[in-house]
């Protein structure tokens, strides 16, 4: 096909403006330029506050120097443990790092005004246009219309607040809010969808017709990745003996050991050790790679203690027991291999009875489990939607990256709703369910038929910031 | 010193078969003139080829593509959306708008500038591609006025009924997320009511159908409006609420209840596929019995002369019509129109009719048929055509509309019928062949006997298959009477008597189709009977 020739709009009904695509979460802020598949910009919610220098307003952003083991460095979040931001703060100033950093940084002189592309006849014509590229932007997002995600109990204060921030401080021309669990299920082509979304801090069930969310059905509980990572600290703490829990930057080298044998490293050397909150993160980050590579889910049907349906009087528990268990080496090069622990871990998200308990790490309330949610987020929708959100369920989020989850999610609405067809939907490229909902909106700010529906400036100046409330009803 | 020269010292003939010098002359003239080197440097190094090091390569790279039109322009555009009334800019990279190609000839002037200028403004017309998706959604609308006289309702103010609509428009319509978003704050001092689903769609659909009925009166509806009127006013919010009741029962069963169901569900399938089946068998027995039997004699022409079989009374006469009409063009006239007297007839006429005696009488005795070939008949024409019937049937003169392609047995005409594509029906129509007592091979198989073979085959397959369709529909009855008596056993005794009646019909209808078959089956046989009486004598 020429290069020259515009695809026609009837295909993709796609109208690109250059819109800025922002998905913020508790655990990684992502931005891009909407009708992009991947959002350019990954940074991680948390940032370093240097205690030791004189510079208290100064924040470390970024992964590179998040990383960096430097002294008296606190880590911190702005999210609250709902997902919700508690610290406006920072967050608007994270979130403008999120975009600046990669997209919009030193603003470079637009392609159509740099000469390359001004045919020589038409120079005459063009004379007014030079004189618009003159003009200075001094805000950063000027040029940018920004949609923004939120989640779907976000409160109407916070709302404002980012509509105010948007407009005020980034001055956007145009600005638009979208609920995450909509925006996941545009990205898988629904627009009536039933979306479990297990983030970091938080899994919601959000049920969804037309695009529209149904708020009295949805769900939200802290049974999500971050508890998971609490179950296998847990699960470490209990095995025998004891797994170490060493992050890279203590490592300096290592030598091979045998599996459950007591690592051969020698460790780095600190005058001052950093501080609890950043070998926290830097712990966290060992975990993430221990849930990428060794936890699965079982299956189904049943639960993990439940009673096995092929032998018996044995559980399902004793059939995981004779699966080959997997190794895991930790940084300082202590390894071991890991059977039912590794399928343990998880069951908290689905049974109460099935997760690691202690003083400190109490046992979920059974409504949090994933079934008991979809459960309640359907009975809070009117009967005649509830198949169709059923057969649309829709699995999204970095959690659900978690090995046969979604063939467990599968099996527990099959065995709770036997009637209606129940059919999970996900996509198995990785990227796309952890960026879901990023790619959802940057589908939507890139459609034509979608312009109509932003808020603008002119708008905002007329009726406020309660104007968030008014428009974007999703 | 070349070998060639050798030779001609010595004295020796030259060798004709391989002229190696000439051959070796001409290649060193072939080799081009290497670039970049005199001709005499180049001639000194004779046959060979230089060295690759010697010889400059110019490098020679694929030519440029040539292109007629220039790079498209394209530019970073302001666009307003006609759907927003904010007059929000926003921008979209499009192509430039080409400038006017200048006019070289006077074809491309009118070819191409002319829907140049025509697209601008229309372009402009049209406004922004996106803005027509943009369709609000249909509410009724009333004064203050309208409410105060029309749509007054005890359990709504107002102001909720306002706020209703306002959701629906909002939302489209969609009642599921209206009545999720459904969150009134009642300004007086009574509080909201909960509100159901039921209840929005009633008193939205009553303040339609008020509005509708307000702005046009229902006398004055077209069909589509009074429709939507009708279907207005009839929403019954009990009946909904109980269907959801039972929607929600239905999402509920049990596995054992959903086994239950499509196990139920297949056999329901397989019951229906049997019936149908069964359907098509007797629409098909209905149409064999409508139609007449095929007759044979169409099947071997031996009446067919036009081509058409002569079945009815009105075609023979027809057919007898155009023969005479053929008669009277010859002078010799051998049939005699009904009119004509018995004074005009000539002797030939008085031959023919005393051949026609004797046609008949050897009719009646085959054996002497083939007797008198060349009676006076073949005197009377040169040619066949203007055989009588009479004659062409004692002289074994037939005619055919189409003689099926390839060589068969004359015989096949009697042995092939007794076969039947299974064992078992063969061994069928043997049996009803003992029955009638036809022999297994026919005496003396003339045409006449055999186009009553073919007559009787005919009736004995469709005996066969009555047969077997009384079966199947005395099975149908015994099925059917079974059925009836457990039904019986487990109904009251008062239901019991209305079953009975009914299956008595039903065994009626059954009962008159079978003897109705038997009665054809009777009639096959006696018509089989006879012929086969006749294919005796």
């Amino acid at each position: 096909m020429n290069s020259s020739v515009p695809p026609a709009a009837q295909e993709y009904a796609g109208d690109e403006i250059n819109a800025l695509v922002l998905d913020p979460g508790s655990n990684t802020i992502r931005a891009g330029f909407a009708g992009e598949d991947t959002p350019k910009s990954v940074v991680p919610s948390f940032y370093g506050v240097p205690q030791s220098s004189d510079a208290q307003s100064q924040y470390l952003f970024g992964e590179n120097a998040l990383h960096n083991p430097l002294t008296h460095m606190d880590v911190r979040n702005p999210y609250s443990s709902d997902s919700v931001v508690e610290d406006w703060d920072v967050a608007s100033k994270l979130w403008e790092y999120s975009i600046t950093s990669r997209l919009t940084g030193t603003r470079p002189t637009p392609a159509a005004k740099n000469g390359l592309n001004d045919p020589a006849e038409v120079k005459d014509e063009d004379g007014d246009m030079a004189m618009e590229g003159v003009e200075e932007l001094e805000k950063p997002m000027a040029e940018n219309p920004l949609l923004v995600s939120e989640p779907a109990w976000n409160p109407q204060k916070a709302r404002e607040k980012t509509m105010e921030i948007a407009m005020e401080d980034w001055g956007v021309p145009a600005f638009w809010m979208g609920k995450t669990g909509m925006l996941a299920a545009f990205a898988s082509g629904k627009p009536t969808a039933l979306v479990i979304d297990i983030g970091a801090n938080t899994t919601s069930v959000t049920p969804l017709l037309d695009g529209f969310v149904l708020r009295k059905g949805v769900q939200k509980s802290n049974l999500a990745g971050n508890y998971i990572s609490s179950q296998i600290r847990l699960q470490f703490s209990q095995m025998t003996p004891s797994v170490p829990l060493v992050p890279h930057y203590m490592v300096k080298s290592k030598q091979p050991v045998d599996a459950g044998a007591s690592s051969n490293a020698t460790y780095m050397q600190f005058a001052t050790p950093p501080t609890e909150s950043y070998r926290k993160l830097e712990e966290e980050r060992v975990l993430t790679s221990f849930k990428e590579s060794i936890v699965q889910v079982w299956p189904g049907p049943g639960k993990l203690d439940g009673a096995s349906g092929q032998i018996p009087g044995q559980t399902n528990a004793d059939a995981v027991k004779t699966l080959p268990p997997k190794p895991f080496e930790m940084p300082d090069g202590w390894n071991q291999v890991f059977g039912l622990e590794r399928f343990r871990v998880v069951e908290g998200l689905f049974s109460p009875q099935g997760a690691l308990s202690d003083a400190e790490n109490p046992v979920p309330d059974a409504k949090h489990t994933i079934p008991a949610m979809v459960q309640a987020a359907l009975n809070a929708v009117d009967v005649e939607t509830r198949p169709l959100l059923l057969n649309n369920v829709v699995l999204t989020g970095g959690g659900s990256l978690v090995e046969k989850l979604a063939e467990r999610v599968q099996a527990e609405l099959s065995a709770l709703y036997p009637n209606p067809r129940v059919r999970v939907h996900t996509t198995s490229s990785a990227t796309d369910r952890k960026y879901g909902a990023w790619i959802g909106g940057s589908v939507l700010a890139s459609l034509g038929t979608f312009h109509q529906m932003w808020i603008s400036k002119k708008e905002y100046e007329e009726h406020g910031s309660g104007i968030v409330e008014k428009r974007c009803k999703s | 010193m070349s070998a060639q020269d050798m030779r001609d010292v010595l004295g020796l003939p030259g060798d004709g078969a391989r002229p190696p010098p000439l051959k070796k002359q001409k290649t060193v003239e072939k080799r081009p003139l290497e670039k970049g080197m005199a001709r005499e440097v180049s001639a000194l190094m004779g046959e060979r080829a230089p060295p690759l090091s010697m010889i400059q390569v110019q490098p020679k790279y694929k030519q440029r593509p040539k292109r007629q039109h220039k790079v498209t322009p394209w530019e970073w555009a302001p666009f307003k959306n006609q759907a927003r009334d904010d007059g929000l800019t926003l921008h979209h990279w499009q192509r430039k708008q080409p400038p006017k190609p200048a006019p070289v000839t006077d074809v491309s002037q009118d070819g191409e500038a002319a829907p140049v200028e025509d697209q601008k403004p229309e372009q402009k017309e049209k406004g922004y591609q996106f803005a027509k998706f943009n369709v609000p959604v249909e509410v009724p609308t009333y004064t203050p006025e309208l409410y105060d006289a029309q749509l007054q309702d005890p359990d709504w103010t107002k102001e909720e009924t306002d706020y209703l609509i306002t959701l629906v428009k909002d939302f489209g319509q969609k009642w599921a997320v209206v009545t999720d978003r459904y969150d009134y704050q009642s300004t007086t001092e009574q509080p909201a009511k909960p509100r159901t689903m039921e209840d929005l769609k009633a008193r939205y659909y009553t303040v339609s159908a008020r509005v509708l009925a307000h702005n046009i009166p229902i006398s004055s509806m077209t069909g589509s409006q009074y429709s939507l009127y009708s279907l207005l006013t009839s929403f019954n919010p009990v009946q909904e609420t109980s269907r959801k009741r039972l929607a929600e029962g239905h999402l509920h069963r049990t596995q054992a209840e959903v086994d239950e169901e499509s196990t139920l569900l297949s056999e329901l399938q397989r019951i229906m596929a049997y019936q149908s089946t069964l359907e098509a068998e007797r629409a098909d027995l209905r149409h064999r019995l409508d139609y007449p039997i095929a007759t044979s004699s169409t099947a071997t022409g031996l009446a067919g002369v036009g081509g058409a079989g002569y079945s009815t009374s009105a075609a023979l006469a027809q057919l007898f019509q155009q023969l005479l009409a053929q008669d009277r063009l010859k002078k010799d006239r051998r049939l005699k129109a009904p009119g004509e007297g018995p004074a005009g007839q000539t002797p030939g006429g008085q031959a023919s009719g005393a051949a026609g005696h004797r046609d008949s009488l050897a009719a009646g005795s085959s054996t002497s048929a083939r007797k008198a070939p060349g009676g006076r008949d073949s005197i009377s024409g040169p040619s066949d055509r203007a055989l009588s019937p009479r004659s062409s049937n004692r002289y074994f003169v037939t005619h055919h509309d189409r003689l099926s392609a390839g060589v068969q047995f004359a015989s096949d005409k009697l042995s092939k019928p007794r076969v039947a594509k299974s064992a078992i029906q063969t061994e069928r129509i043997a049996a009803v062949l003992q029955h009638l007592q036809i022999p297994e091979v026919i005496g003396l198989p003339t045409q006449r006997v055999v186009e009553e073979f073919e007559r009787l085959m005919a009736g004995v397959g469709t005996l066969l298959e009555l047969r077997k369709v009384a079966e199947k529909e005395e099975s149908e009855i015994r099925v059917r009477e079974a059925e009836k008596g457990i039904r019986s056993e487990g109904e009251g005794k008062v239901k019991k008597e209305e079953v009975e009646v009914e299956v008595d019909v039903d065994v009626e209808g059954e009962g008159e189709g079978e003897r109705g078959t038997k009665r054809d089956a009777s009639h096959v046989s006696e018509g089989g009977e006879e012929s086969n009486k006749r294919t005796k004598t």
